[in-house]
């Protein structure tokens, strides 16, 4: 089980380890947690997503809602020290291939309801 | 008119209460300034400064880039004091002598003061620890066995120590090391006391497994295998002395710091989880830092050295290691459950801190002490700017006896003290002085310990509050 450490990126909030894209989520309390960043439903961008007014993150590809707190609630674990974090990888079998933070904008609340939504059900 | 915040005129009143508390405490006898820099078998005499608590605001927590200014110095000095209330210190000798000072200490009201100190000291001093060490996620048994085993291969592959490389590089490595040893005296003359505070309850297993921890460290009843006691031997070997706190003046900020975080984490039972933590780093960074102190000695006073005591913790503490985590930090994990295990992490994480950061002043101690001649040279440029009047930075006189002493302390920014008359002995360290006469002077850097003292009929000088030495210069 690999543990990975890597500098916080300041400006975005994509972590791909080996092959595998989590992103950070940044809460009003302060903390921040490092979650899975690929839908469940056809393994889209979720970091790309918007989070919408019921706090769910919408997928660009379908529109598939996966509510922030549930995403949270299976966090990956985390440790933030300064710039410097460590985080213990469980689900990802090729994450000993490295990692890599990329840049895109952080999630950021949607104003309009996203257009193109699935009918599939929401993430538990 | 303002309106208050729910709880905040309680607030108000509790700070009330401490700042009622802190005058009447350092009113004691027991914390009045001494007129030497080594504290004389008397454990319960403490240097605080009692006369600057007015000047300082404990009421808002210290952030991390202020852990080594003087408040934090005096907040260190109090804690300590009033942690080891709970302490039986008792000299080697001549305690008929000391009678009314062991009285006070223990009795209230300086006990019943010290009760009212010690939550606020605490918040005042460990609340950055929140903010600075984040722990989130979904933490299961494999996650933490996995990050504890990695954590654990870092501790002991790690070959770099700064604070054995800052003594062997110093230009006075005896000094230095003593400088060391004499932070190591601060816990390890009373090893284990902190610790020792959960040995008392009911918690099952893990309670058993813990005693056995203490009494390796207590030597199994064995006086002379008591690991203070083998500490006291590596004291006498260097030519220190054994009794507690005979050094209270010379220690770091950082020191004091680490030994109030186990005693906090000790004291306070609802973070015994995060003691769990602090515990595992503390054994499993041991086994490879008393090998790197034992070779240090070595290489510094000979190879003949006195090292048992470093040498039996490179042994013994390869076996606390796996006991700490195969027989508490794992079962613990098991038997209370997954949500512990945040609580165990952050203990070991902030542990590790901690002791980076006690590093970190050690070795800018160091180097500051081996820049006494630099340091008083840069006096000559910038006291004259501001004889010119090029700089004009606020200024106070002293007028001091001979063999007035001048209690260790730091600054918050750099200062420049000017001698207009007399001689003053400006210490940066155990018996480490820099002469200062008339004329002359010396920088004093910011946050670095010194302290000094008087060595004529009579000495004026002035202290300027110069803020940054190198802005001063350019």
């Amino acid at each position: 089980m690999p543990v990975v450490t890597f500098t916080m990126p300041r400006h975005h909030d994509l972590v791909v380890i080996g092959e595998s894209r989590y992103f950070l989520v940044r809460t009003g309390g302060q903390d921040v947690f490092l979650v899975n960043g690929v839908c469940p439903h056809r393994g889209g961008p979720l970091h790309l997503g918007e989070v919408d007014e019921t706090g769910a993150v919408v997928c660009p590809w379908h529109g598939r809602r996966v509510p922030l707190k549930s995403l949270i609630r299976r966090a990956i674990p985390l440790i933030v020290h300064g710039h410097r974090a460590t985080a213990v990888i469980a689900d990802a079998a090729d994450a000993g291939a490295g990692h890599d933070t990329r840049t895109h904008a952080p999630l950021r609340l949607a104003r309009t309801a996203p257009r193109g939504s699935c009918n599939t059900p929401q993430c538990p | 008119m303002t309106s208050q915040q729910p709880g905040e005129a309680s607030r108000t009143l509790d700070y009330e209460l401490f700042q009622s508390a802190l005058q009447a405490f350092g009113g004691s006898h027991l914390f009045r300034d001494p007129e030497d820099w080594i504290n004389h078998d008397n454990p319960y005499r403490r240097a605080i400064r009692p006369q600057v608590f007015r000047y300082l605001d404990f009421s808002k927590p210290l952030a991390r880039a202020q852990l080594l200014d003087y408040s934090s110095l005096a907040a260190n000095r109090l804690l300590l004091t009033v942690y080891e209330q709970d302490f039986l210190l008792l000299p080697q000798k001549d305690f008929p002598a000391k009678r009314a000072d062991y009285e006070a200490f223990y009795q209230d009201p300086t006990k019943m003061q010290g009760e009212v100190l010690r939550p606020f000291l605490e918040r005042y001093l460990f609340a950055f620890l929140d903010s600075e060490i984040r722990i989130t996620g979904a933490w299961t048994a494999r996650t933490a066995a996995a990050y504890f085993e990695d954590a654990r291969a870092r501790c002991l592959a790690s070959d770099d120590n700064p604070a054995m490389n800052a003594i062997l590089g110093s230009a006075d490595r005896e000094h230095a090391a003593r400088t060391f040893l004499i932070q190591l005296a601060g816990d390890f003359l009373v090893e284990s006391s902190a610790m020792a505070r959960n040995l008392l309850g009911s918690y099952g297993p893990l309670q058993s497994e813990l005693f056995k921890v203490v009494i390796d460290e207590f030597g199994y009843g064995v006086y002379e295998k008591k690991h203070s006691t083998l500490f006291q031997r590596i004291l006498r070997h260097y030519d220190l002395h054994t009794d507690v706190h005979c050094y209270w003046q010379f220690y770091l900020s950082s020191s004091l710091l680490l030994n109030n975080y186990y005693n906090w984490i000790c004291r306070d039972h609802s973070r015994f989880f995060r003691y769990l933590g602090a515990i595992y780093f503390a054994e499993t960074t041991f086994i490879k830092t008393c090998q790197q102190m034992a070779d240090m000695l070595r290489s510094v006073f000979g190879a003949d050295s006195e090292v048992e005591y470093f040498l039996e913790h490179v042994h013994i503490d390869g076996h606390h290691s796996r006991m700490v985590y195969d027989r508490l930090v794992a079962p613990a994990i098991d038997e209370f459950g997954v949500e512990v295990i945040p609580d165990i992490v952050r203990g070991f994480e902030e542990s590790k801190l901690l002791a980076e950061l006690a590093d970190s002043d050690f070795c800018e101690q160091v180097s500051w002490a081996d820049q006494g001649e630099h340091f008083k040279a840069l006096h000559d440029p910038i006291f004259q700017r501001i004889q010119q009047g090029t700089l004009q930075p606020p200024v106070q006189t002293f007028v001091e006896p001979r063999h007035e002493l001048s209690v260790t302390h730091v600054h918050d920014g750099d200062e420049l003290c000017h001698i207009e008359s007399g001689t003053m002995n400006f210490y940066t360290g155990l018996g480490r002085y820099t002469p200062l006469h008339a004329g002359e002077g010396t920088v004093i850097q910011r946050n670095r310990l010194h302290g000094a003292i008087i060595d004529s009929d009579e000495c004026v000088y002035h202290i300027y509050t110069i803020r940054d030495h190198e802005a001063c210069l350019s």
